[in-house]
Formats: C-alpha cells, sequence, structure tokens
C-alpha cells in the first residue's frame, strides 16, 4: 500500500504550468472567450461549487478546481462542439477533482465516484432558469451597487462612457495607477459576487473584510 | 475562499483592469504570469467575463433601473440657474446606471425638460417630443422620435454625437444645433455653433455651418437660410417657455400654440385666421395669447374648456 502523501504545492503548480494552453491565447481572443464564459460557464460556477463540497477531499481547494475549469474550457479551439455548457463544466471539473485524487493517492477513486453520480442530467439549466440566470440585468446592478463609491465610478467613467484610463484619472483627480486599482478591485469583489455566492439574490460580498471600509481613499494618491 | 484562490483572481483581475492594449514589456510579463500556473489562465479568463458582463449590464432598460440616488451639489446647482425658466427639469441622476446604454427621454404636453447626458452634453427637448440616448464608446447616438431638440454637445473628436430623425443623421463634434422633427411639417435644422454634418440615405451629405437652418421637405429638397443672432434667439424662445411670432397668421400661432397646450385656439372666419400678430408669448397660455390678440385685432374671445374662440365683433 503506497504511502499516504499529500501532493505539495510545487509538485502541482508544476503539472498547471501550461505554456500549451496560453500559446493559442493572444490577448484579442480573450475577449471573444470571455463573452462566451460570461454567458456559459459563469452562470453555473456556483452550482459547480455547491457540488464540489460534498465531495471535499484533503490538499485541494475548490477554487484551484473552478479556475483550472475555466482555463481548461477557455483555452479549446471552439466552443461550438459544447452543446450543454452547463453538463460539460461538470464533466472538466470532475476530470479535475479525479486527476487529483489519482496524483495524490489519497483516496480511492471510489471515493469520489464516477460521472453517474453527477446525475447530470438533472442539473440541466431549463431554458427559463437559464435565461433568469443571465439575463437578470438587474441583478448585475445590484451587486454593481454594493462595490465602493470610488470602484463604481470608475466602472462608470472607464467601462461605460468608454473614457481611456488617462481620462478617468484626470476627471475624478486621481491617479493612474488608482484608477487601475480601483477597476480591478471591483472586478475581484465581482467574480467573488458572481462566482461564489450572492449571484442569485440579494447582493452579498462575503468577503467585505477585505476591503475595510470600502472607500479607501489613501488609494487615491497620485501614481 | 482560500487566500490562494484570492490571490489568484485578484492578480486576475489586475491584468484584465490594464486592458488589451499593452506595453510590450507588460505583454511578456502576463504571458510569463499566464505560463506560470493553468489556474492563472482561468482566472484571468473569469476576470475577463466579469467585465464582459459589467458591459453588458448596460443594456438595462432605464425604467429597471435602481432608484435615482441624490444628485450632486453641482447639479443642484445647475438646476438652481435653470429651473425658475423651464417649466420641468429631468436632469440624469449620479449613478452611473441610470445614463448607460438606452435611455428614453420624453415631454408631455407644454413640457420642457433639459437631460444632461454623461458626458457633459445636454439635451433640451421641447413639448411632446421624446429621444431615445444610445451611448457607447465610440458613437453617443441620439435618435429623435418626434418633436423638437436642442442639443449642445461637449467636445470629443473621438466619439462622433450623432442625432438621427426620420432617417435623416445629423452629425457633430463640438457644437449646438436643434432638430425639429414633426408630422406635417418639414424638417429642420439649425445651428448655433460650430458646424453639422446632414445625412441622408440616398443623397450627398452636407455641412452646415453655425447661424443657419437646414429645411428638408418631404420631397427632399434642401433649403439653407441665413439666421441672425436675433432670429436665433427668437426660434430659441421655447427653452425658456416662450413663443415667439413676427408676422405670423393667427392660423399658424393657433397650431403653434397646440404643440404646447391642450387648449385650442379656434378661428372660424379665413379673414380672422389670416390676420397677423408679431410679440413673445407664454407657450403655456394659449387664453392669454387669445386675449392679446383680440385687443390689437379688435376681435371677440370666447373662452371655454379647452377652448378659445376668436372671432369678429358681432354688429
Amino acid at each position: 500500500m503506497p504511502a499516504l502523501r499529500p501532493p505539495t504545492h510545487k509538485t502541482i503548480a508544476a503539472d498547471r504550468a501550461a505554456p500549451q494552453n496560453r500559446a493559442a491565447m493572444t490577448l484579442d481572443k480573450v475577449h471573444a472567450r470571455a463573452v462566451w464564459i460570461e454567458k456559459n460557464l459563469l452562470p453555473y460556477e456556483q452550482d459547480i461549487r455547491a457540488w464540489l463540497r460534498l465531495h471535499r477531499t484533503v490538499g485541494l481547494e475548490i477554487d484551484d478546481i473552478v479556475q483550472e475549469m475555466y482555463a481548461k474550457i477557455g483555452s479549446l479551439d471552439s466552443f461550438e462542439h459544447i452543446r450543454d455548457p452547463k453538463h460539460y463544466a461538470f464533466q472538466v471539473a470532475y476530470s479535475i477533482l479525479l486527476n487529483f485524487v489519482r496524483r495524490s493517492q489519497i483516496v480511492s477513486i471510489s471515493a469520489v465516484g464516477d460521472l453517474s453520480e453527477l446525475n447530470v442530467a438533472s442539473l440541466e439549466a431549463n431554458p427559463e432558469e437559464r435565461a433568469s440566470l443571465r439575463d437578470d440585468l438587474r441583478e448585475i446592478n445590484n451587486a454593481i451597487a454594493t462595490l465602493p463609491k470610488r470602484a463604481q465610478e470608475v466602472l462608470k467613467l472607464r467601462r461605460i462612457e468608454g473614457l481611456s484610463q488617462r481620462e478617468t484619472a484626470n476627471k475624478l483627480s486621481i491617479g493612474e495607477k488608482a484608477v487601475e486599482k480601483h477597476l480591478a478591485r471591483a472586478v475581484t469583489m465581482l467574480m467573488d459576487h458572481f462566482g461564489r455566492g450572492g449571484g442569485k439574490g440579494t447582493p452579498r460580498l462575503s468577503h467585505n473584510s477585505e476591503y475595510p471600509n470600502s472607500d479607501d481613499e489613501n488609494d487615491d494618491s497620485a501614481g | 475562499m482560500t487566500p490562494q484562490g484570492n490571490d489568484i483572481d485578484r492578480q486576475a483581475a489586475e491584468w484584465a483592469a490594464k486592458g488589451t492594449d499593452l506595453s510590450a514589456s507588460a505583454q511578456a510579463e502576463l504571458n510569463a504570469w499566464l505560463d506560470a500556473d493553468l489556474r492563472h489562465l482561468g482566472a484571468f479568463l473569469k476576470a475577463n467575463a466579469i467585465l464582459v458582463r459589467i458591459d453588458r449590464a448596460r443594456q438595462l432598460p432605464a425604467a429597471d433601473r435602481a432608484p435615482a440616488s441624490v444628485l450632486s451639489r453641482r447639479r443642484l446647482l445647475l438646476i438652481g440657474s435653470i429651473a425658475a425658466s423651464l417649466a420641468v427639469i429631468a436632469v440624469g441622476v449620479d449613478r452611473f446606471w441610470d445614463r448607460t446604454h438606452e435611455d428614453v427621454y420624453a415631454t408631455q404636453l407644454g413640457e420642457t425638460k433639459l437631460v444632461a447626458l454623461s458626458d457633459g452634453s445636454q439635451i433640451t427637448l421641447n413639448t411632446s417630443s421624446k429621444a431615445i440616448v444610445r451611448y457607447t464608446t465610440e458613437r453617443r447616438g441620439i435618435t429623435l422620435v418626434e418633436g423638437e431638440a436642442l442639443f449642445d454637445v461637449a467636445k470629443n473628436k473621438a466619439r462622433a454625437f450623432v442625432v438621427e430623425a426620420r432617417g435623416i443623421e445629423v452629425r457633430a463634434v463640438g457644437t449646438s444645433f436643434s432638430v425639429l422633427s414633426l408630422p406635417g411639417r418639414p424638417f429642420e435644422v439649425q445651428v448655433r455653433e460650430g458646424v453639422v454634418r446632414i445625412e441622408r440615405p440616398h443623397a450627398q451629405p452636407f455641412l452646415l455651418p453655425a447661424t443657419k437652418r437646414a429645411t428638408i421637405g418631404p420631397d427632399g429638397a434642401v433649403t439653407i437660410e441665413a439666421l441672425t443672432a436675433t432670429t436665433l434667439a427668437q426660434d430659441m424662445a421655447w427653452q425658456s417657455g416662450h413663443i415667439f411670432l413676427q408676422n405670423r397668421t393667427l392660423a399658424s400661432a393657433a397650431r403653434e400654440f397646440a404643440r404646447y397646450s391642450r387648449t385650442q385656439i379656434i378661428l372660424d372666419d379665413p379673414a380672422v385666421a389670416n390676420s397677423t400678430v408679431t410679440g413673445l408669448y407664454q407657450s403655456s397660455d394659449p387664453v392669454g395669447f387669445a386675449k392679446a390678440a383680440a385687443i390689437s385685432l379688435d376681435l371677440n374671445v370666447d373662452v371655454k374648456d379647452h377652448e378659445v374662440r376668436l372671432s369678429h365683433k358681432g354688429p
């Protein structure tokens, strides 16, 4: 019987170094892929996380699986063959979990169960559910309304009015670095919001404590 | 949430926030970061998906958007300075949500509305008018569905300001112009400052400079006339709630007042209808106008609910 040896982070990182995945990913392709992901994967991230929590295993973080899932699907040559993105996303997440279990030799594969246990058929979103998840624009509005005030202002100028970083900085009388920082903060908080919770109901940013008092005007020094 | 996963998400968000226009060294740095770990690519794609989602929310119809937040002090001052002369004012609110992808602004009969747009431009809508505002990063698009509006355009060469009505496009960079599009009347564009370009289907576009008025008939015939500062000011009288009439027949004055009020001015006798008047009148007060006209033209006035009748004095 092999020794129970949790994998070190180093070995996992080595497995994940995958330049061939990025090679096909020039920046101009990122947007088109992001559009598809926003529509077809992001709505199901919470369901996938919920399922993964039931199969939690030592040494494996759900965040890791989810990020790998996005990377693997997002770097496919084409999405055309994906008829049911939710089903597909679960399969990919499952295979990542399975690979980890095989590598780590911690638990037997049977402990995870096979794909049939996923009962993916029941997971398929009906058209109404899909529409409501994706098209609840009000939910996006609500989520953005919970962001720090500065982050909202930056989002407005950069994304809605299409100002450049410099123009945004001038308009808000802050530095360009601060503009970038506020936008990054908004994206981080919304990644959390839409991926981990709150995406289907009352807006809830579960990790607000990382951004004490949110506004953080100290960031606004010219930079 | 694990600190690890969150760290990667945060780094990914920082890269996504930098946009796609990266310097060569930043591009190399991003590639190195993406190559270092498969999870980086996943988080980076998700961060970009979040940006897509933010952009998508611009589609939210105005009616569904969150209630307006408090107006900024600057806007309050602006309102204070104009409020006295305008019947009703609608000002875009500060929450960016409320002035984004497609906003519809309309005025009721007799109402005038000032709309402050997100880029600093303004629309002043005259009575019974409706405009749809669609702003994108490349284009500031306005559709004048009906009525009359004055556009004060903030300068931005990279983002054309285009007013469309009846298939005619009026294109401006930084200028002030008005467009009138009413059923049964020729299409009119007046330029107060700067220059606009007018584009029509199947016709050569043309430039219309300041202090000129272009009238486009239903047959497409274009008439251009020069406007003096005085006539321009008079034509813009509606902005302060007035109608300016110069040697206008009572019939045409009655039509003009009908744009602003439910109270109709009735002229039974063609001789009365063809009498002319000159003066500056309150657009909301057709009865006051009728009384003034009756005094100067020696006519009878008969005021009823929703109508005022002008006729020759009886024998």
